[in-house]
């Protein structure tokens, strides 16, 4: 699946007026976070929103080059975490941009220390100039004791609270940007106090260089996942069924249909379960009859708990295998497969119908996914 | 400029006002940034705060501190004076470009860069090969990384300075700068690099 990524640069005109203000770490102005987060499996979609803070925003081409550098993060972000998402996960990164004069924000006390905010929900970025006595480049956490991270520790902050940072010419290219970018996403450097790469972190994004490799991609699930937005994927079930009929038929004539069925079933974060099954019949009967029928299609839903995996067939009768007919939502109740130890779920049904006709259905299903 | 117990001085620059300047807020962080843990962030960000609240204060206060004993102190009173500096500074920054603390002269000779005055070039030139440490980021930029920038930004020279990125690399880089500085020193003028966002 292909992710999107985009960026919406918005032009404040209008100055939001804040009324000075004392805040605790659970003050509301910090309910929302600059960095948010939403799921729906398996997109997660991370909006950070800046506020870039600079002299002059009327100042021709301002506006345009700090709109230039939020696609330029993006464009980083995008391409390093798209090879490595999967069917479970994948980002689709949005970055909203404003551009507003200094003088548009003002310092909130938050528990003694002060941050520099605007409006609740944006991250503060002020843009410390090109000149040569240019701050270095720093991201501070107000909601930290010591206002900023320990190395190779990730941080919620971003995603509960806003920050606010210095940027400045310092950042020359879109790595570096990004860098920075990366502490609006929780992390913390990938180097130690003296600049070193910790260890197996040389090179990375957070390091010095520029790889987005598969721990920082876990490390932004994880930090989305600490700040309580679940990325459940779902799971995987690998299933066998097995379907026998066996029938009476007037003048004691009996046949037998033996069915074997295997497939996968998805179940999703909210329970749902789809799947499908390919089925082999063998059909037999007395007065001669044998016909073997395969690549028959069993389509299943249902309802997993924690508990149990509760299917009923959906392909109707019409698809060429009679016997499925008989756990299906206009047939009998659907099959509840009760979980016997973790990632192993079993069912064993017989039905006797009418007219001399006994059903037995077992099924099994197997977790592929789960970590317990 | 007299620094009033109070915390309040009159600006050089807004001399005709009657109303002080409060440089409480910004001497406190000033006397209160300590350098002693790269992971502590506390004091620099007050600073930083400080500075862009009222750079008008900070630069007051950063006057009246830059000669402390406590070296913390005075370390921050040079940063703030370096990032706040206007063209009447250059009689206090001079002579700091002549410190034995080579972060102290950096610092100086940025700010002094930065008003446009090119007698801080042969600081930076001599700076980049200096792997002392500056407690103003994480990790610590070294003062031949500050150096290396403010000659990119100020001169519109190179001289391979820009794809050096190592200690090692930035050194080697000395002689040819020095060369050009004994040719250029009488005539140079500060060439302002706009960089991206102006």
């Amino acid at each position: 699946m292909k992710r999107m990524a985009r960026i919406v640069s918005i032009c404040m005109f209008g100055l939001t007026v804040l009324v000075p203000t004392r805040a605790s770490s659970q003050d509301q102005f910090a309910s929302t976070g600059g960095t948010d987060i939403s799921f729906e499996s398996p997109i997660a979609t991370i909006t950070v929103t800046i506020d870039f803070l600079v002299n002059d925003p009327e100042a021709p081409g301002v506006r345009e080059s700090f709109a230039d550098v939020g696609q330029q993060i993006t464009n980083f972000w995008v391409d390093g975490l798209d090879p490595l998402a999967t069917d479970c996960l994948l980002f689709d990164l949005v970055i909203v941009t404003n551009v507003l004069p200094e003088s548009a924000a003002q310092e909130l006390t938050i528990d003694g220390r002060n941050a520099y905010v605007t409006t609740p929900g944006h991250h503060v970025v002020r843009w410390g100039g090109n000149e040569p006595n240019a701050p270095w480049p720093n991201t501070y956490d107000p909601y930290d004791s010591d206002q900023t991270a320990t190395p190779g520790e990730d941080f919620t902050s971003p995603y509960e609270h806003e920050l606010w940072a210095e940027w400045s010419g310092h950042l020359v290219d879109a790595s570096d940007f990004a860098h920075e970018f990366g502490h609006l996403l929780g992390l913390g450097d990938d180097y130690a106090s003296d600049g070193s790469p910790l260890p197996g972190r040389r090179g990375t994004l957070m390091d010095n260089g520029d790889q987005i490799d598969q721990a920082l991609f876990d490390r932004v699930a994880g930090v989305i996942e600490d700040s309580g937005t679940a990325l459940d994927c779902g799971e995987t079930w690998q299933a066998t069924a097995r379907i026998q009929t066996d029938q009476t038929l007037a003048g004691g004539e009996t046949c037998r249909n033996v069915g074997d069925a295997e497939g996968e079933l998805e179940v999703a974060p909210d329970g749902k379960i789809t799947g499908t099954l390919t089925a082999v019949e063998h059909e037999t009967c007395s007065f001669g009859f044998d016909r073997t029928r395969s690549d028959l299609k069993l389509v299943l839903e249902g309802t997993a708990t924690e508990t149990a995996l509760t299917v009923n067939h959906t392909s109707g009768t019409t698809a060429g295998y009679f016997p499925f007919g008989f756990f299906s939502e206009t047939g009998l109740d659907p099959v509840a497969a009760t979980i016997t130890s973790p990632g192993v779920a079993h069912a064993s049904v017989t039905r006797n119908m009418p007219n001399n006709f006994t059903v037995t259905l077992t099924l099994d299903f197997v977790c592929q996914t789960c970590d317990d | 400029l007299v620094a009033c117990a109070q915390g309040t001085v009159e600006s050089a620059d807004q001399s005709t006002s009657t109303q002080p300047i409060d440089t409480g807020r910004a001497r406190q962080a000033i006397e209160t940034f300590d350098s002693s843990d790269p992971l502590a962030f506390g004091s620099r960000a007050e600073l930083a705060l400080a500075i862009i609240s009222n750079p008008v204060a900070a630069h007051e206060a950063a006057i009246g501190l830059v000669e402390s004993s406590d070296s913390d102190t005075r370390l921050a009173a040079i940063y703030t004076l370096s990032v706040t500096a206007t063209e009447g500074d250059t009689d206090v920054l001079l002579p700091i470009m002549e410190s034995s603390d080579p972060v102290e002269r950096v610092l100086a000779a940025v700010g002094i860069l930065a008003i446009g005055d090119g007698r801080a070039v042969p600081v930076l030139i001599s700076a980049l090969d200096n792997d002392a440490a500056m407690p103003f980021g994480f990790p610590q930029p070294r003062v031949w990384e500050k150096a290396r920038f403010a000659l990119l930004q100020s001169t519109g020279q190179d001289f391979g300075l820009r794809q050096a990125t190592t200690a090692n690399e930035v050194a080697a880089t000395m002689p040819a700068w020095e060369g050009w500085w004994e040719d250029e020193k009488e005539t140079f003028v500060v060439t302002q690099a706009t960089g991206p966002m102006g």
